[in-house]
């Protein structure tokens, strides 16, 4: 039977190969409950259906076809529709998840070809939205004999040992390992686990390591395959002298057998691709890997873009370690990729989970950082999602009763892409959420800073963010940035046209925000809050009277609480070849020293390579984000305050030491700015 | 873009990578040449079915200089066929448009033989039969290449070899 809350449905029969209809049988179980359908599928529906795969396969390895955002919710809805059909789709309908819970579907496909379908994009047009991504993780499983045996309960937290296999060399140029491996150090370090790096240069090499090391979780770095000879899949291990040795799929299955591994994570491509002629469990890295008895595999179907991987990776471990489940923990690991900068819109469908219980919890919490359970709540897309503290509740405050009003107020259809603002708590962060009260205090640094600054992310995806700021923090002590998570009003996206335009196009309304914003920095304790959002701004411009399209803005009721629009700031910051989070960073800078009475400083019209350029086109940005020093003797000689301009140095230099060798000319015309200040 | 400046302006190493992920991204589509990236021998059978069974030149090999700057001309010298296909010309500009690394293993040692196969794509139906628990290669040639008009340029750099 499924878990006690997943949705497992079997898929039987056959996709026909010679031109005649299919017919699909869907067995699904949830809870007590079973449900039949059968769904026929004609040979045009299914070559058409192939044909869409084949193409967001192309466009995922080769770039080409183009595969759009609306293609692949096209795509999903198809597989939606294949799998839950009649009584099946009844029978999920009936068993929707709670507000804040999640129900995961557990797939298995009697067909190679369906059980190579790429399930984890599935699109439900009545929710709008992919379930993958949403309440609904995806796993695979095997209809296969003998069943697999899962490994022994959640390891207690004094036994958790993370072998981390790096199949090639540290100088790769297609593998960030180190990186990688201090992401997952970082995440998982502080919950008590144990991190053993290991460069596997051949099979006998890591069959050795399993042996030694007594692992809970296997995670391999490197490159994976598919050999269409031989119909396997494999793990390529490339020693020091550049020899290549490919570690098979039944063969690795072996190794790693039978050792008390709860996870193997393979973050590598094609680790989950099966041949289309054999059966998963002897072709498939990671379908062996589940039929030989190991709980969850954590795998790849297609290539896989190196960024988004350190994301998805340290935010599955994050949540396991936390003793969440494991279709849980890859559900906002999915999520998480959506805010890698240099993410495309199909890349967080390519990591695959095969679990035979997707409900399974491998490592049980450490008592003193367990936090309550991390849930997903029902707001609509688009708004920042709130997370319950770590900390014991207080009093429930008015303005709590204020943001559920305004979130009872639709006002504006959220866009297709808009997206989620899924937050999760790092080091950094805070939550004020309208479910729970408002939290304690953020720690503070062992020098008492001058400015704390509030960040929040309304939808302007900066991904990098904690990390920014913990690194901008540990550069100076002038300035104490922390990003914060606030609810964003109904309403706060609103059409408006531009002043030089007739044509509408959604923008981030400054006086719907001001309700909520116009006490938060006073029940943060901060002396800046600075929201970013990804669309311009609209409002009543103060200095101009204009009304719409404007890049920063601050709020009428609280000049220290603003918000900056990061429209066009990712392709001004790739230009110059600075991190878009460093760029979000300086425009912040520009705007806390614009809201500095003591200096009087406003932004100039001309272009100068400062961060308070007044930038009349968006492109003249660059030059400032190219320029690694705060030099413009007009607006630096004004600045009395020898610490604060050594804190403005620190984090310019903090930028100047992320950049990357990257210098494109600006080839596109130019975009107008609107008053910015 | 101005896609033969950007192949120009590329490196011999950028140029394979290019290659590579346009014929991973052919194969991700069309599971046959998957297969045939596996087999150089396949490959040149794809190669003599399409233009004869003299058309395949002598290709460089080794790992003397010399050979391995023969290799990349050649290499070079196909995406710029390629890209100059009105069939091929949007899988290269994708790939170089590309700034993502991604972690993909190179799909095929043989890169020569296979872009030369990507070359011939437009022309050619590729498709793997099981007869009798064997995978059996068939060759359809759908639009007979005319003498000089595909892999021209090619085929000029081993002239004389």
């Amino acid at each position: 039977m499924a878990g006690p809350s997943s949705l497992r449905v079997f898929l039987l029969g056959e996709a026909g190969d010679d031109g005649g209809d299919t017919s699909i049988t869907a067995v699904a179980e949830h809870r007590d409950a079973s449900a039949v359908s059968r769904i026929q599928i004609s040979a045009k529906a299914l070559d058409e259906l192939r044909g869409e795969i084949g193409a967001l396969r192309g466009f995922v390895e080769g770039g080409f076809p183009e595969f759009t955002e609306v293609a692949l919710q096209t795509l999903g809805t198809r597989l939606f529709n294949l799998l839950l059909h009649g009584d099946v789709k009844r029978l999920w309908d009936r068993g929707r998840p709670a507000e804040g819970e999640i129900c995961p579907l557990e797939i298995l496909a009697e067909d190679r070809e369906l059980a190579a379908f790429p399930w984890e994009y599935l699109y439900d047009e009545g929710t709008e939205g992919f379930i993958g991504q949403e309440r609904h993780p995806i796993c695979r499983n095997l209809i296969t004999l003998p069943a697999a045996q899962g490994a022994a309960g959640p390891a207690a937290a004094a036994r958790r040992t993370v072998l981390v296999v790096l199949g090639v060399p540290p100088t790769d140029p297609h593998v960030s390992a180190a990186e990688e491996l201090r992401w997952i150090t970082d995440r998982l370090s502080p919950k008590g686990f144990v991190i053993k790096p290991f460069r596997a240069q051949s099979p006998p090499d890591l069959d050795r390591a399993l042996d030694e090391s007594g692992c809970d979780v296997l995670h391999f770095i490197g490159h994976g395959g598919f050999d269409a000879d031989k119909d396997e899949g494999y793990l390529k291990l490339v020693a020091d002298d550049r020899k290549e040795t490919r570690f098979y799929a039944r063969l690795f299955a072996q190794a790693a057998a039978r050792r008390g591994i709860k996870l193997v994570f393979l973050n590598a491509c094609e680790t989950g691709v099966a041949a289309k002629d054999a059966p998963p469990s002897r072709s498939s890295l990671a379908a062996a890997l589940l039929q030989r008895g190991i709980p969850g595999v954590i795998a790849s179907q297609l290539s896989l873009p190196d960024a988004s991987a350190h994301l998805f990776s340290s935010r599955v471990y994050e949540r396991i370690a936390q003793g969440q489940t494991l279709a849980s923990a890859v559900l906002d690991g999915r999520r998480m990729m959506l805010y890698s900068a240099s993410q495309q819109h199909v890349d967080w469908g390519i990591p695959v989970l095969y679990t035979s219980d997707p409900d399974q919890v491998l490592f049980l919490a450490p008592a003193e950082a367990r936090p309550e359970s991390l849930t997903r709540s029902g707001e609509p897309r688009g708004r920042s999602m709130p997370v319950r503290p770590r900390t014991a509740p207080a009093s429930r405050p008015d303005i709590l009763s204020e943001i559920e009003r305004a979130f009872a107020d639709k006002t504006v259809r959220p866009s297709a892409d808009m997206g989620h603002s899924f937050l999760g708590a790092a080091p950094n962060e805070r939550v004020i959420s309208p479910l729970e009260p408002l939290r304690g205090a953020a720690p503070r640094p062992d020098v008492a800073p001058h400015v704390r600054v509030a960040l929040f992310d309304l939808d302007a995806k900066i991904g990098f963010l904690p990390d920014l700021t913990e690194s901008a923090n540990r550069a100076q002590t002038y300035y104490s940035f922390e990003v914060v998570h606030l609810p964003v009003p109904a309403g706060a996206l609103q059409q408006h046209a531009e002043e030089t335009s007739t044509e509408s196009q959604a923008m981030t309304f400054i006086p719907r925000l001001e309700r909520t914003l116009s006490n938060a920095r006073r029940r943060l304790s901060v002396d800046r809050l600075c929201g970013l959002t990804r669309y311009l701004l609209a409002g009543h411009h103060s200095a101009t009277g204009s009304t719409s399209g404007f890049f920063a803005a601050s709020l009428v009721s609280d000049p220290h609480a603003f918000v900056i629009s990061t429209c066009e700031l990712r392709s001004c910051a790739e230009q110059a070849g600075l991190p878009f989070e460093h760029a979000a960073l300086r425009v912040c800078l520009a705007m806390l020293l614009t809201t500095d009475e003591r200096w009087g400083l406003s932004p100039h019209l001309e272009t100068a390579g400062c961060p308070l350029d007044f930038c009349e086109f968006r492109t003249d940005l660059v030059q400032g984000l190219r320029n690694d020093h705060f030099d413009h003797r007009p607006c630096r000689d004004r600045i009395k305050d020898r610490d604060q301009l050594a804190a403005i140095d620190a984090l310019f230099a903090l930028g100047a030491g992320a950049r990357s060798p990257v210098s494109r000319p600006v080839i596109s015309a130019p975009s107008r700015s609107a008053p910015s200040r | 873009m101005d896609v033969i400046q950007e192949i120009a302006l590329r490196t011999d190493a950028e140029i394979e990578a290019c290659l590579q992920g346009v014929f991973n991204g052919l194969a991700a589509q069309k599971e046959a040449y998957k297969r045939l990236a596996t087999s150089p021998d396949d490959m040149k059978a794809v190669i003599t079915a399409a233009l004869g069974a003299a058309a395949l030149p002598a290709l460089p090999e080794g790992d003397a200089e010399d050979a391995k700057e023969a290799r990349a001309r050649a290499l070079r010298a196909l995406l710029v066929e390629m890209a100059e296909s009105p069939e091929l010309r949007p899988r290269v500009e994708a790939q170089i448009a590309r700034k993502r690394d991604m972690r993909f293993d190179p799909i095929t040692s043989a890169i020569l033989l296979a872009g030369i196969v990507m070359v011939l794509s437009t022309h050619i139906e590729i498709e793997y039969k099981n007869e009798g628990g064997k995978k059996n290669l068939l060759v359809k040639v759908v639009k007979k290449p005319t003498d000089g008009s595909v892999l021209a340029r090619f085929f000029d750099l081993f002239k004389g070899a």
